[in-house]
This record gives C-alpha cells, structure tokens and sequence, in this order.
C-alpha cells in the first residue's frame, strides 16, 4: 500500500511537469488547430539555454525563466511570424494540414542543429535542489519534482487569469474559437497567432527550468515528453486549458500505479488502453467542448 | 532483325568474358583495401572517430613496416563507409564499399543493429566481415564470411555474473538476492535474459527482471517496485540517458543495494562517470577492453601509450576491438598470400593466434581461434568498478590490476 501511495506520488509530480508541455502544445492548437510538432524540440531548446545559463553564468535553473521566458517567447513569436504564418495565409482549411508538417521539419531542422552544436553529449545539472528529498507520512518526495507541481500550478492560474481577464487573453480565444469573425472584430490574427505561438515557447522555458535539477539535457530529449503531451492534449480535451492540467496528473498517476503491478513497458499499454475507452464514452477528451 | 540481335548478343557476350577475365594475377595485388563501416557522424560521431584513430595508426604501422610481405610489400588503405549510427544506411555504404571501392575485407559496424544487417550485405557478396558488435546472432546465421574475435552477449553476461559472484565472497556482505532492470529494446531484453540465467546458476534468487521503455521520463516506479523486495544486487542494462535517471532515482528512493551492476552501455561512458560523479562510485560492469590490461600485458599498454602520444586519448573498448579486427585481417593476408575473397576467407577461418603479444591480442584471450559459426570460443570479457570516477579491473583475476580493490558495499564511502 505504502508503495502505492509512492508510486502515486511520484506519478502525480512527473505528471505535473507533462502537464506543463501539454498546456504550451493546447494554446498553439487552441488558437490555430495546428498540432505542433515542435513543442518538444522548443522544450529542448529550454533545457539547453537553461544549462548554459547555470554552466556559464552560475545562474539557478529556477531563476533562468527571467532570462529564457522571453527568449523562447521571440523564438517563438518569429518562428509563427517567418515559418508558420505566410503558409498559415495560404492554407484555408480549418485544420490546416500543411502547416503541421511544417511542424515537424522544423523539429527535425532544429534538433539536428543541436546535434551539430551542443554534441550528442548528454549533461546533468546539480543544483542545490537535485535529489533533495524529504520524508513526509513514510512517503520520499523529491524537491525538485514538487517544485514542478507548483510551477504547473502557478502557471495554469496565470495562463487562466491572462485568458479570462486581458484584451490580449480575450483575443486570442476569440480567434481560437472563429478566425474570421475576430477577423471581422478588428483582432489581427496573425499577431494573435504570434502571441499564442511566443507564448506556449515561452512556457517551454517555465517546463525546462523545472526539469533540469533532476533531469538530463540532450538534443533528443524532447521526444521523450512529446507523446506523453500529445496524449494527454487528446485525453483532456484538444484546447481545454484545464483539461490539459489535469490529463497531466492522471496520465502521471495512472502510469506510476500500474507500472507497480505489470511491466514498466506493459503500463504504457494500459495507458493507451485507458485513453482509448476515455475517447469512445468522450470523443471531445474529458473536459473537452464538443464542436460541430 | 534476328541479324542485329545476334550481334548485340555477340558485343554483350565479348564485355562479359572481358570483365571476367583479370589482367593482374590476384596474388600480386599493389594494394589491400579495407573497408571501414563505422559511425563517422550522427549521435555516435564519437565512436567512429576514435575506431577511425585506432585503425589509422595500425594501418600506418604495417604500411612503414613493408605492407604485406607475402604479397611482395602491398600496401593498406582504409576505406571509410559512414553508418550514421542507422542500420539501413550501414547497409547501403557496406554495398557501395564491396561493389564501387571493391575492398577484399570489411570491420565493422559498431552498433549491433547496424551490424547485423550490414554483416549479410557482405555475406551476400562473399567478402569477409570482421565483426565490432556483441550481439550473439550476428554469427548464428550460418554465414561463412562473417567473423567475431571478442565476447558476445552470453559471454559477457556471463563474465559479469561470475565476476560478481567471485568478487562477493571474498567481500560482505555476500549476494543472495537480485533485480535486473533493462531497457526494452533488443539488447535490453536479449542481455537481461542471459543474466537471469547466470544469476540462478550461481544460485543467486532473481526477484523479476523488468523492462521498462527505452527513454522514460520517470522511473520511479521501477525502483519502488525493486526496493519493495530488498535485492542485494541490483543489475541495470541501460542507455546513457536511462542510466543516468535510475542511478539519481536509486539515490531519491532511497535504494541502496549491496552491489549495483551494469551490463555495460551508459554505465560505462565517460559522459556518465562526468555526470554522476560520487553516484557512480563502486558500480561494477562488464566490459571488453580497458587500458588497465596494460599492467599484466606490457606490450599492449607500450601501444596504449603511442595511441593515448597520437591522439591524446587511450583506445577504447570498440576501437581496441577495430584495431583487433584489422590485425586478424594482416594475419590472414600473410597466410593466404592473395586477396582472393575465397581463400582469404579460409585464412581468417583457420586462424590460430595463441601468442599474447601478437598484435590481434589487443583484446587478450587464451587462444584467438574461430569455430564454424565463426565465433572465437576462447573470448572473454572483464569486471571493472568504477572508483573515483576511474575504472579499476577487477576481474579475472589473471589480468586484474594488482593494486585494486574491491569497493564493497555500492557507495560504501558515501552511504
């Protein structure tokens, strides 16, 4: 039982660290139902710039978001606005096919330029934080893994205040919800898409901070957390802010539990298994709005 | 018509029996080529590089010395095939290498994956492989062209079994209990299983040995899961990225047990010594080559320390066992005294090397000696525990560093 509630836990802090992927990969989806295929390679761009940061300027993994949230929020604003849009202009499909491929090239563009640049190395951070763990009701919680859990929580809040009560906020669910009539509102889309794009980079940099301490940096890591986003976006309902969250923490549970009782690599069936059955009761994802 | 096609046939004809018909005697060949499959870039760069570096020096060594006398001095040259670390492409290079650069020999190529595939290209064409790779059916295909000098799977499993048991019982306090954690790839699956095996031979208890998915992003369950049945010996077959998360999760969860073992893999990077530093301290792991041989065989750290003048870092496990290849093919050569794909073939078969200061014996064994499936049978591997962020070889004893010992209980000095 004991071990139970330490897999749940442990579960449930991983969880929160997809979550925070899976949030980024939803406002981009939101906003212009384009799956992007890069989130991963901008969370590994984070975790990069994280590392150089603490290696080169001793800065704290935890105090690097002043510097990377607005770096990977230009990276991202001028990938939407050079790469993304001119196709996105072009394409008039309402999920736009073309531009999810393009996606994906510049995933593998970008990966393999980390290759050629940072080596195939793969690094650790130690920080003052990493394997910190304290004991609490005979359960071992690690310090850094909690950290991540309310930076989620943190950052949902924010995201939700920003969505609900800002122009900007307001704008951006409007062109998420009809392109055109917030066309017709006076919204400049393309800025808007901008936005969205700058800002779920941006949050790449909050999810990077949060893994380094326990973490290892590499040009491939991003893979690792992008199926497990990918899943949860579809579980918690594609472009639901809070279904994201807590698809985060379910597919963290439900993986660290079962994971107790069959093989580590037969938990990843169960997990598919449950995903599937939760699409066919609900084909919009759980807290997902069924569309017409 | 019927006249035009006669001549045609005739002109095609004429071509064939040309190209079949060889102006140089094939004994007296000006130069031996020797194809390199290898990663040169990608993610394993590294690797290649330091194959490219072992191999170079040796080719420059038989080349000053004369080239290959009994084929009136022929001298070597390498021939580069890049893998990029992906099997199909390894394929592909091994097939422009024996068709467009026409080498009479091949070494290669580093990842099994890579190798397995590559290694039937060169069956197919009949021109001798001399494998890097420990994967036990690359030489269980019943090929006649495909070689292997050093360990396999089996034999290093087993090594890294009775090393650890034999180092146990002179050590406290002993092993009676055991989880083997492995990535769930082929290597992962083939190598856990054969440790299994060994473990419950030495009459160790083997609780469960999991598989968990190459490349998780959290593993604590895998070691809750260990630490709820109090192994004295946990073994981890791992990539880099997976070493280094059980080997911090194991700190986190507090699972401390008695030895902490590694089939090879990431534990046996340099990466992972750099990164974990103080964690690392009193893994054991298996391994093929280390420069430590040098203390019980002097030649081979002489070579050592010329590789370690030349390119500023010492031979490492595949590049020690490049170079072996390359020296198995020289041998070879000499004895055959043509480059004729058939009888060089059955000179590598026949060869019989049991001088430990031959050069082949990089890697050294009792005896270098191929049976039918084209398998050295004598091959052994090595136990080497990582201390101070070094390893020291343990085991055998016969070529262990005299000075070393074990360090016994996994961070005794920190726990």
């Amino acid at each position: 039982m004991r071990g139970l509630a330490q897999a749940a836990t442990s579960g449930l802090l991983i969880g929160a660290v997809y979550g925070l992927i899976a949030l980024g990969l939803n406002i981009v989806f939101g906003t212009m139902r384009v799956v992007n295929f890069a989130q991963g390679t901008l969370l590994m761009a984070g975790m990069f710039l994280t590392y150089w940061l603490w290696e080169l300027g001793g800065v704290h993994p935890y105090i690097s978001p002043l510097v990377t949230v607005p770096l990977l929020f230009g990276l991202g604003f001028a990938i939407q606005h050079l790469f993304v849009s001119p196709l996105l202009a072009r394409e008039r499909a309402r999920e736009p096919m073309s531009v999810l491929l393009l996606t994906l090239g510049l995933a593998l563009v970008l990966e393999n330029v980390a290759l050629l640049f940072f080596s195939a190395d793969f690094k650790t951070v130690t920080t003052d934080v990493s394997m910190q763990t304290f004991k609490t009701a005979g359960l071992i919680v690690s310090v850094p893994r909690l950290v991540g859990l309310g930076a989620m929580i943190a950052t949902s809040l924010g995201l939700y205040l920003f969505f609900m009560h800002t122009d900007l906020g307001r704008a951006v669910r409007a062109t998420g919800q009809d392109r055109e009539v917030a066309r017709l509102m006076g919204i400049n889309d393309f800025r808007i898409y901008g936005v969205a794009y700058g800002l779920s980079a941006a949050m790449m940099g909050i999810a990077a901070a949060v893994l380094v301490p326990f973490f290892y940096i590499h040009p491939g890591v991003g893979t690792s957390f992008l199926l497990k986003a990918f899943v949860i976006v579809v579980l918690g309902g594609l472009g639901s802010m809070p279904g994201a969250a807590l698809g985060g923490l379910l597919v963290g549970v439900i993986e660290g539990a079962v994971a107790l009782w069959v093989q580590a690599a037969v938990a990843q069936i169960v997990l598919f298994a449950v995903f599937v059955a939760i699409l066919f009761v609900r084909p919009a994802g759980l807290l997902g709005v069924e569309r017409r | 018509m019927r006249h035009g096609m006669l001549r045609i046939a005739t002109v095609l004809g004429l071509v064939g029996l040309a190209t079949m018909w060889n102006p140089t005697p094939a004994g007296a060949a000006d130069e031996v080529r020797i194809g390199v499959v290898s990663p040169m870039t990608g993610p394993t760069a590294k690797f290649g590089q330091a194959q490219k570096n072992a191999l170079t020096m040796a080719a420059d060594d038989v080349n000053a010395a004369g080239g290959i006398k009994s084929l009136g001095g022929a001298k070597i040259r390498l021939v580069f095939g890049d893998t990029r670390g992906e099997a199909d492409t390894g394929v592909t290079e091994t097939e422009r290498l024996i068709t467009r650069e026409k080498v009479h020999a091949l070494i290669g190529a580093f990842q099994s994956g890579v190798g397995f595939p590559s290694s039937a290209m060169a069956e197919r064409h009949q021109v001798p492989w001399l494998t890097f790779g420990t994967f036990d059916k690359i030489t269980e295909r019943g090929f006649k062209y495909v070689f292997r000098a050093h360990a396999n799977d089996t034999i290093k499993a087993r090594t890294l079994i009775e090393g650890l048991v034999a180092l146990g019982k002179r050590a406290s306090p002993p092993i009676g209990s055991a989880v083997i954690l492995a990535e769930n790839t082929e290597w992962g699956k083939s190598v856990s299983d054969k440790q299994r095996g060994f473990l419950e031979k030495a009459g160790v208890k083997v609780h469960f040995v999991e598989n968990y998915p190459y490349a998780a992003p959290d593993l604590t369950s895998l070691i809750v899961k260990a630490k709820g049945v109090k192994p004295d010996l946990v073994v981890a077959d791992s990539y880099l990225g997976d070493a280094l998360l059980i080997t911090r999760q194991m700190y986190e969860q507090e699972l401390r047990p008695v030895a902490y073992a590694a089939g090879g893999g990431g534990h046996v990077q340099p990466d992972f010594l750099k990164n974990m530093a103080k964690l690392s301290d009193g893994i054991l792991a298996a391994t093929m080559w280390d420069a430590a041989v040098g203390k019980a065989v002097p030649w081979i750290a002489k070579e050592n320390e010329r590789h370690v003048a030349k390119f500023g870092a010492p031979f490492t496990e595949d590049s020690a066992g490049y170079y072996q290849g390359f020296q198995i093919i020289v041998d070879a050569l000499e004895r055959a005294k043509t480059t004729s794909a058939k009888e060089l073939r059955d000179a590598i078969a026949a060869t019989n090397i049991t001088d430990v200061n031959h050069k082949a014996m990089l890697l050294p064994y009792k005896a270098l000696r191929f049976d039918e499936t084209g398998q050295n049978p004598n091959a052994t591997a090595m136990v080497v525990q990582i201390q101070g962020g070094k390893f020291r070889l343990l085991y055998p004893e016969s070529i262990a560093e005299p000075d070393a010992r074990v360090v016994w209980p996994y961070l005794a000095t920190t726990r």
